[in-house]
């Protein structure tokens, strides 16, 4: 996977196969430390307790059609590059808990890349299903949820082409924004970095 | 600088979309329209069909085209992903392999606007002579 915005699309239709109904979507960033946490939960069916330490192998997956599940792994392996780790929690009929932990300071760090598009491809190819997404960058943060956008929109579809490229727009702004409110913070930043070496 | 947008702005959006929609409404039914899946498992999204979707989302609304885009998974051509399946109006699915926006752009305006096959067809839904 090239980057962020790929592994989040490619873990949440994990959650769709599942049959979830609600996906959260957190990522945290600590600008000092550089710990990079991207969190995926769902309600869909969860992973059984057996299947549940095997699924970070390549040659395991629940799909009939193919030998690989190439998911879990890949994100497991560019976690784990960084220094980081991948744990995943899940419990039977209630959902599903992937926490992938990155080292963003670190050389082999991959890039974020175009998240907002990535949240754009959820909602367009489901709009049945409710998505929380959450940005947050040291102490601000971004979030949104598919439900007030629907409330919002009363009977025009979620899926309109211009409903989704105002989400992608919103979203790609927010970010944008964040990270400006920490370059003018640099100093208070740089302050505290120091002082932990 | 510009103001950034938030839940409000969609407010202004859903009113100028809502006039639209109604000019829609009228020519919708399911079995006239066009039918576009695009493959999303890992190994095609590692190979941008992420960007292919948006693409053709995109490009039916401007040419105005009432299409319906969805997503699978995997379909085991993983070779000659980023992989589309299209699906025109009683006809069979014509399933399409390296779909760049390039190949988009000539599957929408030759296929799906003209009916006219393109090339990278993945044979696979084939019928014999005997059948």
């Amino acid at each position: 996977m090239k980057d962020i915005s790929c592994h989040i699309l490619d873990i949440v239709n994990n959650s769709v196969h599942a049959g979830a109904k609600v996906i959260e979507v957190n990522i945290t960033k600590n600008g000092i430390t550089g710990a990079f946490i991207l969190q995926i939960s769902d309600n869909g069916t969860g992973i059984p307790e057996e299947m549940l330490t095997k699924v970070t192998d390549p040659f395991i997956t629940s799909s009939k059609l193919k030998k690989v599940g190439l998911g879990l792994p890949l994100l497991k392996q560019n976690a784990e590059l960084t220094g980081g780790s991948l744990r995943i929690h899940s419990d039977s009929y209630k959902g599903t808990e992937v926490w992938a932990i990155f080292d963003s300071k670190h050389i082999d760090m991959i890039p974020e890349g175009d998240i907002a598009l990535s949240v754009k491809t959820i909602i367009s190819a489901h709009p049945g299903i409710e998505l929380k997404f959450r940005y947050r960058e040291n102490e601000e943060e971004f979030s949104m949820d598919t439900r007030d956008i629907k409330n919002e929109l009363g009977n025009v579809k979620i899926n309109a082409a211009e409903v989704l490229e105002f989400i992608r727009a919103m979203i790609t702004e927010n970010i944008v924004a964040l990270k400006q409110i920490t370059l003018t913070d640099k100093h208070k930043t740089d302050l505290i970095y120091s002082n932990l070496r | 600088m510009n103001k950034i947008k938030s839940l409000a702005d969609l407010r202004e959006l859903k009113d100028k979309l809502q006039a639209k929609t109604k000019l829609r409404d009228k020519s919708e039914s399911p079995e006239q329209n066009v039918q576009v899946k695009v493959a999303m498992a890992t190994c095609c999204i590692a190979s941008g069909s992420r960007e292919t979707m948006n693409y053709i989302v995109d490009e039916l609304d401007k040419r105005n085209i009432d299409a319906v885009v969805t997503q699978t998974g995997c379909m085991g051509y993983c070779y000659a992903e980023p992989t589309v399946e299209v699906t025109l109006p009683g006809k069979e699915p014509i399933v399409f392999g390296y779909v760049n926006e390039k190949k988009a752009d000539e599957i929408i305006e030759k296929y799906i606007k003209g009916g006219m096959l393109v090339e990278g067809i993945i044979p696979v839904n084939y019928k014999k002579i005997d059948e």
